[in-house]
């Protein structure tokens, strides 16, 4: 912490107060909200929502489609985007800008946009789609399926993974490398023994990040497949604001058990990758 | 035939050469020190050395073999990086251990070199840190460490003590030119600080856009700077060029000048200065004498030329004041003429 006297101690607090009311009123507040729904039926305290979804086979099985592609992907993103990464920082400092400025405006041109680009593109009658099977590569492709997801998942989130890895390289300066090299390690050794062991922490926090990401996608996933796709975030929307099985109660059981479901890999990952000193 | 050879050697970036045409010699034992200003290829030069950047012409020899077009692990060559380039998910011992393991050596004698190592550079208490927790003189001994550990033919430093601060830097540099005489090593090293090189060197090559502007011992280097690149590269000269010299001594000559602040002795002005063959002379004007613990350094003015003189600061001895009339003699043996 940096010595500031009592005026700037002053100061620094009533500047941090706007920002820890937004904190308060848009992250403590509505979790604090959804946990006490969650709790309640019918006005009155039980564990009964909890004990609906727990023993539904639907709503479990919302959670393990969302739990499969959001690992499934993820764990794709990372394999596709660390390679990328690693040849991107062997770019001109210009090329590396235009490519994390395309990442970025990809990772966030999610939603309906997203899902009508693909659907043109990779739909029943989408061009791709067309090309692929003129070529007999493919028999038929459909979009609006499980596989269709992942693979509209894994567009976004391999560029979100360019962005997470691509900073934790500059661990990795020149010289660490060059030393390994006149050392005799081969290029495979040194990723073996020291750029994964450096990057490691790096890349499970990257890891984490996308699976947080693609378990909280909604709006891309809706606009591709509807109601159709059991998700989650689509059964939370549909018991919040759907007309026919509206429960929200019942949804913010569903949403705790999500947040739960994301906090336990960010607390486990925090404990596994506390740096272990063996400095004796 | 010199140890290390380099010989013609060039190299240039697209269209920009670095250097061009080098050669360069560094016998068994010898710490070769390389200097310049910044940018005219000493990191280049021994990156091409090294293996780590091809060179665009001329060979490199280390030993008698022409490593020129061998890979950079093949050649046996060690290196310390300015920012130390340590392992940092490995410990003081792993990190020394790391290439003796790609020499597929057995177990125990890597642990047994590690061990002697750790001990000659004073790391034992540290043996199991990481360098994360190390301190930047801590590092750097381990960097060199691990590239002395390996029993490299040719040992290059670039810029190593220059991210230290003063007095570890000192001790570091000390401990270094101590290890070489134990050890024996050959090494190329770069730094930007003239002190370092004078007290590292054996031999010295003074760089200048990508080229050698002189290459010789410390004395010759100090003594007889060949150019203005290295008397000003050595500081501290009294650099005159023809006019002035003329104006002061009343000397025609067509080089310009070198000379040191102690060469020139002062002293107080004499009724009739006898001029003898060799000797040049003037009156000065002092206007300004600082004591620089065992030397005093007066500033003069001779016929608006400034001009700076070390004597040695005697006890007893009462020095002339600012403002004081003087004389100035200067011996043409010690005149430096610089070519160019
Ligand atoms: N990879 C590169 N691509 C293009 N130009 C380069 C490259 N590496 C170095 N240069 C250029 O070559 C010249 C020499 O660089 P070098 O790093 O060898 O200088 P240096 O003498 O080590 O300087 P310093 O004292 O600052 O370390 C510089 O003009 C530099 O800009
Ligand atoms: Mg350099």
């Amino acid at each position: 912490m940096i010595e500031i006297g009592r005026r700037g101690r002053i100061i620094a607090w009533a500047c941090a107060i706007p920002f820890l009311a937004v904190i308060f009123l848009f992250e403590v507040m509505p979790l604090a909200a959804v946990l006490t729904n969650s709790v309640f039926k019918e006005g009155v305290p039980s564990v009964l929502n909890y004990a609906e979804i727990l023993g539904s086979r639907f709503y479990l099985g919302a959670f393990r489609v969302s739990f499969s592609i959001s690992l499934l992907t993820a764990l794709i993103a990372l394999v596709v985007a660390f390679p990328i990464a690693i040849i991107l920082r062997r770019m001109p400092g210009r090329v590396q800008d235009i490519i994390l400025v395309f990442s970025n405006i990809g990772t966030n041109f999610t939603g309906y946009p997203l899902a009508f680009a693909f659907v043109i593109l990779m739909g029943v009658s989408g061009s791709i789609t067309l090309l692929l099977i003129e070529a007999g590569l493919v028999k038929d492709f459909n979009i609006y399926s499980t596989a269709g997801l992942v693979f509209v998942y894994s567009y976004f989130q391999i560029l979100l993974g360019i962005l997470l890895i691509f900073p934790a390289l500059g661990a990795i300066t020149p010289d660490i490398e060059e030393a390994a090299k006149l050392m005799g390690a081969s290029r495979w050794l040194f990723w073996r023994r020291i750029g994964l062991p450096i990057l490691a922490p790096s890349l499970a926090g990257a890891l984490l990040l996308l699976f947080a990401n693609a378990m909280g996608t909604y709006a891309t996933a809706e606009a591709l497949v509807g109601s159709g796709a059991n998700l989650v975030t689509i059964r939370i929307g549909e018991l919040t604001a759907g007309d026919v099985f509206s429960d929200p109660n019942l949804a913010d059981t569903m949403a705790t058990l999500l947040v739960i479901i994301l906090i336990i890999p960010i607390v486990a990952a925090q404990f596994l990758l506390k740096p272990k000193d063996s400095n004796a | 035939m010199s140890y290390v050879e380099i010989r013609n050697l060039s190299k240039r970036f697209g269209d920009t050469p670095v250097f061009e045409s080098i050669d360069l010699d560094v016998e068994k034992g010898s710490i070769c020190v390389l200097v310049g200003p910044s940018g005219c290829g000493k990191t280049t030069l021994l990156r091409a050395v090294a293996g780590l950047a091809a060179p665009d012409q001329g060979t490199i020899t280390i030993d008698g073999k022409d490593v020129t077009r061998l890979e950079a692990k093949q050649r046996g060559i060690g290196m310390v990086f300015q920012h130390y380039a340590l392992f940092p998910n490995m410990s003081v011992e792993q990190n020394l251990a790391f290439g003796l393991e790609q020499m597929k050596l057995p177990a125990t004698i890597i642990a047994k070199k590690v061990s002697r190592m750790v001990d000659l550079m004073g790391l034992g208490p540290r043996a199991k840190a990481r360098p994360a927790t190390l301190s930047g003189g801590q590092k750097q001994r381990v960097a060199l460490a691990r590239a002395l550990v390996l029993e490299p033919k040719l040992l290059l430093l670039d810029e190593p003590l220059s991210a230290l601060d003063a007095q570890i830097r000192k001790r570091l540099r000390d401990e270094l030119k101590k290890l070489q005489h134990e050890m024996g090593f050959t090494a190329i090293f770069v730094t930007h600080d003239q002190e370092e090189a004078l007290l590292l060197g054996d031999r010295i090559g003074v760089m200048q856009s990508g080229r050698f502007a002189q290459v010789g011992g410390p004395s010759e280097i100090y003594g007889h700077p060949a150019t203005m690149a290295v008397a000003k590269f050595i500081g501290d000269f009294n650099i005159l060029d023809p006019v002035t010299i003329e104006q002061v001594f009343n000397r025609k000559c067509c080089l310009n000048w070198a000379v040191h602040p102690q060469a020139i002795e002062i002293f107080r002005p004499i009724p009739k200065p006898k001029l003898s063959e060799g000797i040049y002379q003037a009156d000065v004007q002092i206007t300004g004498v600082h004591v620089l613990g065992c030397v005093l350094r007066y500033m003069v003015q001779a016929k608006g030329v400034a001009l700076k003189i070390d004597a040695l600061n005697r006890p007893n001895m009462t020095p002339m004041k600012k403002g004081d009339a003087a004389r100035i003699s200067l011996s043409a043996a010690d005149i430096c003429e610089l070519q160019n």
